[in-house]
């Protein structure tokens, strides 16, 4: 159990470039891929334990981690490690990726599992173009083959065909909506790349993204003060609310 | 290090994996097989589509095949079997995504039930038989319109009601029960039952047996008994108020009907007639609401535990399949039996999705290197 004289005692953890850190037992152990030997006791010795695969400034940031879920979480409510864990992983893509990279060789699952679920949320509602953006992934499509793509899932990216057919089943107030919201989404020229020209499919995403956070929040108010949201980091805001529900 | 913050790229197929499944929204997963090439590739060659779909709805676990039917002639496969296998993976992750689509859409809700197939007893048949729950009000033309079962001492004795779907599939998300309040007997008692729980599933009896011409007081313990039903899901039990009102009881989540039948068990008796001393149920009216899935998706099931087949027709937007469909249904249950209202109602084309072009032509721009 943490706490424990045995768990307290120190070990030395280095990295292979110049890295040295004195942590706990437990905190050591927690990382599973170097636990045998810090149970072995090679942590108390004068050269410590060589970490693996992994960096200084990222071996810091996740013995913080492990320092606070492992030693400090008895003590601590819920609602302030999950404060924790959203501050801690408000770093720039690149570094979540190294933290992501060490949490898998080091085989910590609950930080694994955590950064895997902060990359899917960077995911989650964004248009196509959003996403390339924040993963920083060119657009590789020409506009024929993007056509070719969203064709085959009309139901997600042909809203406006649905309009056009006076498809109503229920009083769907996205569709009346979608004219306020087209002109809302803002894109540069390149980032549309090719999908520019046809702008019926970009009012489409446009008002798909709306539709889509409807259908995720599943409750009518809520289109009401997505108009009202300018502010594109407002909207990313409120969608990450709506996906902690 | 390159400016490309591409994860596919950076962790691996294992941790890029369990990013991926994180994903609950099918929108979400459409989106990224149009962000790149790569991400198309390990989107559609890792099944998420089919993950996403099982882990909302287990019981599509059921289908052990999907095929996709077009009216255009199909050429042989050719090609590599490479290249045959990764437009097989294409055709399976567009038919779950339409799947999925389906499941959660919020449009398109309906009463589902096409006819009644039979209770599980009926105490005066056919006055108080289990036509009676396909009509809303408690009376028509003056006369009381219910089912009651028969009368049993013991209250702890079940009931169901049974009945078929328009479609044989079809998602399901909340049924609507109404018990019946006996307003010409003193004290209008309301003969409600303690709780209620859902099957669904398909019926091994051919269609034949259950045209409402057909049912009658001595058949219908045949055509309700349980050997004859093989079922796909069981509801949780849910508790039912001994009110005279249209009770809604909602799924904990959309549920798959594959087979089109739904059996509505009756738990727990809370009403005695005072004339005889005996307990009885009895229901006014029921609605199944939900989405029939057909045209476009339709299911072949399979004798034994062969599972099922899943059939995708995308171009199936006609309206002649539909009048096809609901004349054979008009048929079989011609004498009354088929609620004529909700037959219209199903005649009409779901329109809630739109199936635009999608045809299954295969993929002619270059396939993702592997």
């Amino acid at each position: 159990m943490a706490g424990s004289s045995k768990e307290m005692e120190k070990v030395l953890l280095r990295t292979a470039d110049g890295g040295s850190f004195v942590v706990s037992r437990c905190v050591a152990a927690a990382m599973v891929a170097i636990s045998c030997e810090v149970e072995a006791g090679e942590g108390e010795r004068e050269g410590g334990i060589l970490v693996p695969n992994v960096t200084r400034p990222v071996l810091a940031k996740i013995l913080r981690f492990l320092h606070i879920h492992v030693e400090m979480a008895p003590s601590l409510y819920p609602i302030t490690l999950e404060r924790f864990d959203k501050e801690f992983l408000n770093v720039s893509v690149d570094f979540l990726y190294h933290i992501l990279l060490a949490a898998y060789h080091l085989k910590i699952v609950s930080l694994r599992d955590l950064v895997c679920q902060k990359v899917a949320d960077m995911m989650k509602g964004k248009s196509i173009d959003e996403i390339r953006t924040t993963f920083n992934i060119p657009n590789e499509y020409t506009a024929e083959e993007m056509a070719k793509i969203t064709k085959k899932y009309p139901w997600i990216f042909d809203q406006q065909l649905d309009d056009e057919k006076g498809i109503s089943v229920e009083k769907d107030k996205n569709i009346e909506n979608e004219g306020t919201s087209k002109g809302k989404h803002k894109r540069t020229a390149d980032e549309l790349g090719s999908v520019e020209k046809d702008n019926h499919i970009e009012n489409k995403k446009g008002t798909n993204r709306e539709e889509e956070i409807h259908v995720e929040s599943k409750e009518g108010a809520s289109t009401g003060k997505d108009k009202q949201i300018e502010d594109k980091e407002e909207r990313e805001g409120a969608r990450r609310r709506r996906h902690s529900e | 290090m390159e400016n490309r913050w591409d994860f596919l790229e950076w962790l691996g197929p294992d941790t890029s994996t369990t990013v991926f499944m994180r994903l609950e929204d099918a929108a979400d997963l459409a989106r990224a097989i149009a962000v790149s090439r790569s991400w198309r590739q390990f989107v559609i060659m890792n099944s998420f589509s089919k993950n996403l779909c099982l882990k909302i709805c287990p019981e599509a676990s059921k289908f052990s095949q999907i095929v996709e039917v077009n009216s255009s002639t199909t050429d042989p496969e050719v090609g590599s079997s490479t290249a045959t296998e990764w437009r097989r993976m294409e055709r399976e992750h567009r038919i779950y995504m339409y799947l999925l689509h389906c499941i959660v859409s919020p449009k398109g809700f309906r009463d589902c039930i096409l006819h009644c197939i039979g209770a599980s007893s009926t105490d005066n048949f056919p006055d108080e038989s289990i036509e009676n729950t396909l009509e809303p009000s408690d009376r028509v033309d003056m006369r009381p319109s219910y089912w009651s079962s028969s009368g049993q001492r013991d209250p702890g004795v079940p009931e169901s009601l049974t009945y078929r779907l328009g479609s044989d599939l079809c998602v399901i998300n909340e049924i609507k029960i109404q018990p019946f309040k006996a307003f010409f007997q003193i004290g209008h008692p309301i003969y409600s039952a303690k709780s209620v729980r859902f099957w669904m599933g398909h019926s091994k009896l051919s269609p034949e047996l259950e045209s409402a011409s057909y049912l009658s007081d001595e058949n219908e313990g045949q055509l309700t008994a349980v050997d004859n039903y093989v079922w796909t899901y069981i509801s949780p039990e849910f508790p039912m108020l001994q009110e005279n009102i249209l009770q809604s009881f909602k799924l904990p989540r959309p549920v798959l009907c594959i087979g089109g039948v739904v059996k509505i068990e009756l738990l727990g008796r809370v009403q005695k007639q005072a004339i005889d001393d005996l307990y009885y149920i009895c229901v006014c009216h029921v609605q199944v609401i939900g989405r029939p899935l057909s045209p476009v998706l339709a299911v072949n099931i399979l004798e034994g535990d062969g599972g099922s087949i899943l059939k995708y027709f995308p171009g199936a937007r006609d309206l002649g399949g539909w009048h096809a469909f609901g004349a054979r249904h008009g048929q079989m249950g011609a004498a009354g039996g088929c609620n004529q209202a909700v037959l219209n109602t199903l005649l009409e084309p779901v329109l809630f999705a739109d199936d635009g072009d999608v045809s299954g032509e295969e993929d002619s721009f270059p396939e993702p290197a592997l």
